[in-house]
């Protein structure tokens, strides 16, 4: 970067692996005036980087395996001091405290054939979902979680069928841990980062939004930019 | 010898296709000819890698890369820009140049899926270097291009990786094996 140096350390780490649909969306992000602090999980991995004082965390979606495993338990850690983790669908949970992940199949057609995904978004008091429209949390999801029953599920799906069991789309756990465990199957950084689907620019942009201290402006997507 | 850099488990197995992680790109065989990148690869590490792919190029290699690029991941790489419109009823893909990739697939079996548009492109490649060919396009963005460029040659779909249609039921499954074929051919 040139210019002036800016202090990032109190922002909101993005924790990303350099795949394009990340980098889009960081680029999004800046131009939305969301202000984060970028941290490729490579780096955190080699030690080349820290969540050391950062309270804030976004855990991008498709995270590489082979490093999310890896860096899985440091994000976690944020939550035990205190923070507040975001982490975003298509990464193994293995490491989020009392959460079973299930993979799924994907009903991406559901709303060009007007048939019922089973997904209900539930109305609660959590505070994220003063982030998001309905719209934002019922559009597609690559699995399905069982979570402790202390944990705020703010999107459910029901069984429809053999390949798509019941379970939690997106939840919120204010009590493992002393701070913040929000969790979804959804990918909105693949999705609003490839330049696709409403819904998960909506969704992208409420729960940083959240992470970021702004008010609530449910409905607002994040705007995609040039590229 | 062809190599499918991969970002997790490999997105597809096929006979002579050796899968090896994005991360160890150094480790990459002289023998490899035919290099396929997918969409999730980690582009700001690449990039950092740069001199890897141009040495690929510049040894005659063919480089198929799919999703957006935004890096400078080999020397001269174009850069991916959204197409005017991502509404649905516009991402029709458009026949420009035929190629023997594409051969006998039907654009429309690339347009969507279940009825579900944006999985091939939703946008593409507009600044493009001399003598690029031009073999698809979304709108006036350019999503399948084929460059000569640092002595090799180069195959940019700019979106959902060729090798998702691989179980497709139309005629789109026969991209995976003719890129195969085309990457390949000529070899002894």
């Amino acid at each position: 970067m040139t210019g002036v140096a800016m202090d990032t350390s109190g922002l909101p780490v993005f924790l990303h692996d350099g795949a394009f649909y990340q980098l889009a969306t960081l680029d999004d992000l800046a131009e939305a005036g969301l202000r984060v602090r970028p941290v490729h999980v490579r780096d955190l991995v080699l030690g080349e980087d820290t969540l050391e004082g950062a309270d804030r965390l976004f855990v991008a979606d498709r995270l590489h395996p082979g490093l999310w495993t890896r860096a899985a338990e440091s994000c976690v850690d944020v939550a035990r001091r205190g923070g507040t983790v975001f982490v975003s669908g298509e990464n193994a949970l293995d490491a989020v405290p009392g959460v079973e992940l299930t993979r799924t199949g994907t009903n991406f057609w559901w709303w060009r054939t007007g048939e019922d995904p089973g997904i209900d978004v539930l109305e609660t008091g959590e505070e994220l979902q003063r982030h998001l429209v309905p719209r934002a949390q019922r559009w597609h999801f690559h699995g399905v979680m069982e979570v402790p029953d202390h944990t705020e599920v703010l999107a459910h799906h029901r069984e429809t069928g053999p390949e798509w069991p019941a379970g939690a789309l997106l939840a919120v756990d204010r009590a493992s841990t002393a701070g913040v465990i929000a969790v979804t199957t959804m990918d909105p950084v693949y999705h609003h980062g490839s330049r696709f689907m409403p819904g998960a620019s909506l969704l992208l942009h409420g729960v940083m939004r959240w992470l970021c201290g702004a008010e609530p402006r449910p409905g607002e997507k994040l705007a995609h930019g040039s590229r | 010898m062809i190599t499918l850099l991969t970002a997790g488990p490999p997105a597809f197995t096929a006979e002579g296709v050796e899968p090896l992680d994005v991360y160890d790109i150094d480790a990459l065989e002289p023998a490899c000819r035919l290099l396929l990148i997918g969409m999730h690869a980690d582009q700001v590490f690449l990039e950092s890698r740069r001199e890897v792919l141009d040495a690929f190029l510049a040894r005659g290699g063919t480089l198929v890369i799919g999703g957006h690029l935004l890096r400078q991941v080999f020397t001269g790489a174009p850069r991916w820009r959204r197409a005017e419109s991502t509404a649905q009823a516009d991402l029709v893909v458009l026949g420009v140049h035929a190629h023997p990739v594409w051969e006998g697939v039907d654009p429309r079996d690339l347009s969507s899926r279940r009825g579900v548009s944006g999985f091939y492109g939703r946008g593409g490649y507009p600044d493009l270097p001399e003598g690029a060919t031009i073999i698809n396009r979304i709108q006036y963005m350019p999503v399948d291009v084929e460059l000569r460029t640092g002595g090799g040659r180069v195959l940019l779909h700019g979106g959902n990786d060729l090798w998702t249609y691989r179980s497709e039921g139309n005629t789109a499954e026969r991209l995976l094996p003719q890129l195969l074929r085309w990457g390949t051919e000529g070899w002894t």
